[in-house]
């Protein structure tokens, strides 16, 4: 993901101040890992030497001074080549669970991992269901929903995971090991 | 596969490649076709009697004049087994649409498909006839009794008497010429491929499933016309018929093709009939049996009244035939037991026509269960009790049912009162000078027969459809609701 | 620490009141098998008034099987199913068919609606079967068929209408009666993601609403999400998976 672009775009509807880019990133995108003041600024002025944005005022509310930057044309169509352009699949893919489940295999035995494997997606199915409640809520803002639906999907796509693993660990192995069956 | 064409061999083994509803469907067409082969067989046995066979106990297989009746009787017989072999094509339809269009898929042509279904109704059809050829060997073997009674005997001179002495009851002597039936065993399997193929003409099979063409609004007003036009003109030929002198001939062709058009409307109109009662009751009524089948009747007239059709057919000629025989025995010593003995056999073929009918009623009202046991097995889990499914059902058979029955028995019964009239000379006394005395006499309306005849016809298509209920515990088990469609 | 407590924030009455506590529907060790295949293996589950449960498991786990015991359309071979203090598992199947009617309600993944019947008369139906007039019936479906979105089709055919339009008219359906607990196996079964997510979240808010009791049959995690609970059934048993977590 490239800062610049996304701090562009925010840029696109009208000039603001680096301070101001960051309070519009954090809020838009919810979920996301909130930007530092160092990495805004530092942005900002790499953009500006390539010439995809330009300073055109100083304001000086009750603090410091805010440069107002504002993107120029050469800006606009780079940006413009950056939305049309394919982000290419991630050729890594961390996969903490796939690691720990073998790690449980390689200590223990196939009820270790299974256990381990279970619980996840206990843990998991907990996320989503808090996930699921803001989504359903009328009240909440639409950028909200479409981040839950992104967080739903990837936790779907580590529940599906998770379970196929299950099955190929308990295949592999023998059946569950009955515990009391008392739930309530 | 090597050749442009496959080969026969294997589309044999598509052909009988289906599951528990194809079998069924194989079954019933082969019952049907050895049923027909024997009808037609039988009906060849009256067609062969010669001089040197018989004497026979029943008067219309003795005498060479009332032959033709019989034959025509047993030849309008096969009508009802016809619908009973086109509705055995309906059997599993669903199941066997999604299989075809599975060879569709496969790559096989349209033709090939049609190819293969014809295949498969072909070879149940002459494997049912051989059966049909089998029974009917045996049952001449069976049948072959003889008993004391009394026949006519036509003297050198062409003057006839009656004597005594031991007849047959059936003409198990009379010898069918073995072409003659190889013919009728050929003429059922050819008949019933041939109607398979032209069945599967009105279907369109697709790769991605079938799409049927199925009229959506029953026609009223033409069945109407078509039924008060036949009627009135039957009635009207009758009164015309004994005022004026016409010809003969022009006057049968004439009532005939009246006959047919009361016929033609009635079943067009059964349909009709169906989706208007529908249309009465179902935006009405509070009982959900009779919600469920009148919306039923208004979207598929045609499911019910296609097999009702045949009962409704039965009926009418069965009208027509207690008029003339209250006709004929009015015009009798009540002694004479002439006519009444041919009438008898004729309501016997009736009966055999309506029971058939009802047999027609078992197929349609079972695949109309099987279709839509998902839907059923649904309603039953959310606790549909299975009487309301199954009263539901049987009403939907039997409401359009009732007054195309009042309807046919009545137009019969007023076709052959205006034709023959409603009274009758009958002879009062006998004079050896040659001096008759002829009496007027009424002719009743057989009330009780009438009665007889349009209960009796319901009462049977009621249990025809109770009995296809069987398939609705089946049908409404739990692990139907996961079924496909 | 009651592991398996409803998480209290998401009880709709809130406070901890006596009959809150009491299950309104539970099993005991029951025991159901297809001819020879087990497919519950001693089951044991609590549903909670008002309670959202949903019953997940792989395909085969046996978990529409344990639903359907649940619902009293079977009846387990061994262990009880009790609703309300009524012991549903050893009733007769009138007396059964009749408890579905008045206090169960039942979602399937598609085809129970009848397709010749209107929405409206559709959702009307179990109120007709209790002997209710048509018109205050129709009324009643139309008035449900409006807190499912669906009241404009009222009088058009499941075939005139799209596949989330016929999952919430039979929502209606299953609701009409007011039941005590609804069971919805797969309901979502056979819509896309968005009318998927309008049948569940519109389930999920009429049940709050009227406090019933809901158990959701789903392979779907994204389903099981809207219950406050999720039970693992796995090779016919329970699955506590959830032993050890911390919460």
């Amino acid at each position: 993901m490239s800062t610049g672009h996304v701090l562009m775009g925010l840029l696109a509807a009208g000039g603001r101040h680096g301070y101001d880019l960051k309070k519009a990133h954090d809020e838009r995108f919810v979920g996301a890992r909130p930007l530092a003041f160092g990495q805004v600024y530092a942005t900002l002025e790499r953009l500006q030497k390539k010439g995809f944005i330009e300073a055109v005022e100083i304001e000086r509310v009750d603090g410091p001074d805010r440069t107002v930057y504002r993107l120029t044309d050469a800006g606009r169509a780079d940006l413009a080549a950056w939305v049309g352009d394919v982000e290419p699949p991630a050729p890594f893919v961390a996969n903490p669970f796939a690691t720990k489940a073998t790690i449980a295999l390689l200590v223990g035995d196939a009820d270790l991992a299974s256990r381990y494997l279970r619980k996840q997606r206990a843990a998991h199915l907990d996320r989503m269901r808090e996930y699921t409640r803001v989504k359903t809520d009328p009240s909440t803002p639409m950028s909200e929903v479409l981040a839950a639906d992104y967080a739903i999907a990837h936790l779907d796509a580590d529940l599906r995971w998770l379970e196929t693993a299950l099955d190929r660990i308990t295949a592999l192995h023998h059946p569950l090991t009955t515990e009391s069956d008392d739930i309530s | 596969m090597s050749s442009g064409t496959p080969r026969h061999s294997v589309l044999l083994r598509l052909a009988l490649s289906g599951g528990r509803s194809d079998r069924l469907r194989i079954a019933l067409t082969a019952v049907g076709s050895a049923a027909t082969t024997l009808l037609l067989l039988t009906a060849a046995s009256v067609v062969c009697i010669s001089t040197g066979d018989g004497p026979y106990r029943l008067a219309v297989l003795d005498q060479p004049g009332l032959r033709p009746g019989v034959i025509i009787a047993l030849l309008l017989l096969t009508a009802p087994l016809a619908i009973f072999m086109g509705l055995c094509t309906r059997v599993g339809a669903p199941a066997r649409d999604r299989r075809l269009a599975m060879f569709r898929m496969a790559g096989a042509t349209p033709a090939e498909v049609t190819r293969i279904a014809a295949l498969e109704t072909g070879l149940a059809a002459l494997l049912g006839s051989l059966f049909g050829v089998a029974a009917f060997a045996v049952g001449r073997l069976l049948l072959d009794r003889t008993t004391m009674g009394t026949f006519m005997v036509i003297a050198a001179d062409g003057s006839k008497r009656s004597d005594i002495g031991i007849v047959r009851l059936l003409p198990t002597d009379v010898d069918v010429p073995f072409p003659v039936i190889v013919a009728v065993a050929a003429l059922v399997t050819i008949g019933a491929t041939v109607a398979s193929a032209v069945a599967l003409r009105r279907v369109r099979i697709s790769a991605f499933g079938m799409t049927r063409s199925v009229p959506t609004n029953p026609p009223t007003k033409t069945a109407a016309l078509l039924f008060v036009v036949g009627s009135g003109g039957l009635v009207g030929l009758g009164v015309v018929s004994r005022s004026s002198a016409s010809s003969l001939p022009v006057l049968v062709g004439l009532s005939f093709a009246l006959f047919a058009m009361c016929v033609v409307g009635l079943l067009m109109g059964s349909a009709s009939l169906s989706a208007s009662v529908g249309r009465l009751v179902a935006p009405r009524v509070s009982r959900p049996d009779l919600l469920i089948a009148g919306r039923r009747m208004i979207d598929a007239p045609y499911t019910a009244s296609r097999a009702a059709a045949s009962v409704v057919l039965a009926v009418l000629v069965g009208g027509a035939v207690l008029g003339t025989r209250a006709n004929f025995l009015a015009s009798q010593d009540p002694s004479d037991t002439f006519y009444a003995d041919t009438f008898d056999l004729l309501s016997i073929v009736l009966g055999a026509a309506i029971v058939l009918s009802a047999a027609n009623l078992v197929i349609t009202t079972s695949e109309a269960i099987v279709e839509r046991r998902r839907t059923l097995a649904a309603l039953v889990a959310g606790g549909t009790p299975r009487a309301v499914l199954a009263r539901a059902a049987i009403m939907e058979s039997l409401v359009p049912l009732v007054p195309s029955v009042a309807l046919a028995s009545a137009a019969g019964l007023l076709a052959a009162r205006s034709f023959f009239g409603t009274t009758v000379e009958r002879l009062a006394s006998f004079d050896v000078d040659g001096g008759n005395e002829f009496a007027t006499v009424d002719v009743p309306v057989p009330w009780t027969q009438l009665v007889v005849l349009g209960g009796g016809a319901i009462a049977i298509s009621v249990l025809a459809t109770t009995i296809s209920l069987v398939f609705l515990r089946a049908s409404t088990r739990p692990s139907e609701i996961r079924a496909a469609a | 620490m009651n592991r398996h407590a409803p998480i209290p924030s998401l009880h709709p009455a809130g406070g901890a009141t006596s009959d809150a506590d009491r299950p309104v529907l539970s099993a005991r060790s029951i025991v159901y098998s297809y001819g020879n295949t087990p497919a519950l293996r001693g089951v044991s589950v609590q549903v909670g008034a008002g309670e959202i449960v949903a019953i997940t498991g792989p395909s085969g786990s046996g978990k529409s099987t344990l639903m359907l015991c649940l619902a009293g359309v079977l009846q387990p071979d061994a262990g009880d199913v009790e609703f309300r203090g009524r012991l549903v598992s050893d009733a007769s199947e009138s007396e059964r068919s009749a408890l579905r009617r008045s206090d169960f309600g039942i979602l399937f993944q598609f085809g129970q609606l009848v397709p010749e019947l209107t929405a409206a008369e559709n959702v009307a139906l179990p109120l007709l079967l209790s002997g209710v007039k048509r018109k205050a019936a129709i009324t009643a479906a139309t008035t449900w068929l409006d807190r499912f979105g669906v009241a404009d089709h009222a009088a058009s055919r499941p075939t005139e209408m799209s596949g989330g339009q016929v999952q919430r008219a039979a929502a209606a359906r299953a609701m009409v009666t007011e039941p005590s607990v609804l069971f919805a196996d797969e309901p979502t079964g056979a819509l896309d993601a968005l009318a998927g997510e309008q049948v569940m979240s519109q389930i999920v808010r009429v049940a709050r609403e009227s406090a019933t009791s809901v158990v959701i049959i789903t392979h779907d995690a994204t389903v099981a999400a809207y219950g406050d609970r999720e039970v693992v059934v796995r090779d016919g048993m329970i699955d506590h998976a959830r032993d050890g977590i911390g919460s």
